[in-house]
């Protein structure tokens, strides 16, 4: 199983998230999906290359022998290559990395991106989820684990159609548990998959046994979970969660991690972190090692301005602490 | 001849910016923590600052040699 250092998301994942809306699958497109346009894009820019590595003695001999207008608009034609195909590269990447699949306990949400100026939000309630099915077909995808998803509706549009998605089986899975809760007349604050297996980060399993809370609207949820939940601040390790840590703090965002309650058990597929993070303290009354139920959360504490407080200061305090455990 | 040259080169940086720039706002606007967006896009400006400062070393050089 693959290890997940990044759980939580500080912000809403999907437009008009709901403050109680648990996300149980976020899933952009597997990267084979783009790996036919990628290999096209390496080749337009190492063909070129090697074809003036071969003929480098050729070609200089005429760049020597050529005048400086010649030379000037070999350097355009260069430069107007480049231009192109960056701009061939960031249409298709921008396409192929914001599309998003979202499962929250409420919808199912599909957020295609086409080119950088059409974006597509498709929602699907689960009380129209007449069958749900997910196919995997080819080499490619099913060494990876990636496929597609369909879902007939009740609605407007038949087909609810999610491609190249990381495990589309659990998501299925997790679809289908929280349609029948659906049905049941679960309200949606209540949903919880049914499952051992109640979410999936781009293709990262979240075990119900991990008691992390996939993917919420941290923004105001967060500051209910303190209470009950501890919160792990991380430290980045490298370069790449530096980088995270040095853009989230340039937009105003918190850095934060749900992690297992007991920080670096390794067991639930998360990375030991005891090493280099700090646990803020924990509710007043404290004593509670196990999580509570999530279902419960939402009713036991209602949202309240003067939860605020509890945590503007966090970065500033875990690093403290931590300096102050190593010393 | 050379001014023509050099406002051409400008129109392409202009364009190469203006791309960068749109490739910015769905970074910013549309990126998770932990997500490879960033490094993407940092991959990309670093190429593309690479590119334009050689290429305009290259002009600068072919006009004073």
């Amino acid at each position: 199983m693959a290890s997940l250092r990044f759980v939580e998301v500080p912000q809403p994942v999907i437009p008009n998230q709901r403050n109680d809306e648990i996300v149980f699958v976020l899933s952009r497109k597997h990267f084979i999906d783009y790996l036919p346009f990628a290999l096209i894009l390496v080749a337009l820019t190492v063909i070129p290359m090697g074809a003036l590595l071969i003929g480098i003695i050729p070609f200089t001999e005429f760049l020597v022998s050529s005048s400086v207008q010649t030379r000037d608009i070999i350097i355009l034609a260069f430069m107007a290559y480049y231009v192109i195909l960056a701009g061939v590269f960031i249409t298709s990447w921008v396409s192929f990395y914001f599309y998003i699949f979202v499962v929250t306990s409420e919808r199912v949400v599909e957020i295609q991106q086409r080119g950088l100026f059409n974006r597509e939000f498709n929602e699907l309630d689960f009380q129209q989820i007449e069958d749900i099915s997910s196919m995997t077909t080819g080499f490619l995808n099913t060494f990876f684990n990636v496929g597609d998803i369909k879902i007939q509706t009740a609605g407007k549009v038949a087909y609810f159609s999610i491609e190249r998605v990381w495990r589309p089986q659990l998501a299925v899975e997790i679809i289908h548990s929280l349609t029948h809760q659906a049905k049941d007349g679960v309200p949606f604050v209540e949903r919880f998959p049914d499952l051992e297996t109640v979410g999936s980060i781009n293709g990262h399993y979240v075990t119900r046994e991990s008691r992390c809370l996939p993917i919420m609207n941290v923004e105001k949820n967060l500051r209910e979970k303190t209470k009950s939940y501890t919160i792990v601040i991380s430290t980045a390790k490298n370069l790449r969660e530096r980088l995270d840590r040095w853009w989230w703090r340039h937009n105003d965002q918190m850095v934060a991690t749900f992690g297992p309650h007991v920080a670096g058990d390794g067991e639930n597929g998360f990375d030991d972190l005891s090493d280099t993070t700090s646990v803020l303290p924990r509710n007043e009354d404290g004593a509670d090692k196990t999580a509570p139920d999530i279902n419960k959360i939402a009713t036991d504490h209602p949202e309240t301005e003067e939860d605020d407080d509890d945590l503007t200061p966090i970065p500033e305090e875990s690093e403290g602490t931590e300096k102050d455990k190593k010393s | 001849m050379s001014v023509v040259i050099f406002i051409v080169f400008a129109v392409l940086v202009l364009i190469c910016a203006v791309l960068s720039a749109l490739f910015y706002y769905h970074v910013r606007r549309y990126s998770y923590i932990g997500d490879a967006s960033k490094r993407v896009f940092l991959i990309y400006a670093m190429v593309t600052i690479l590119v334009i400062v050689t290429l305009l070393s290259l002009l600068i050089i072919n006009h004073i040699l």
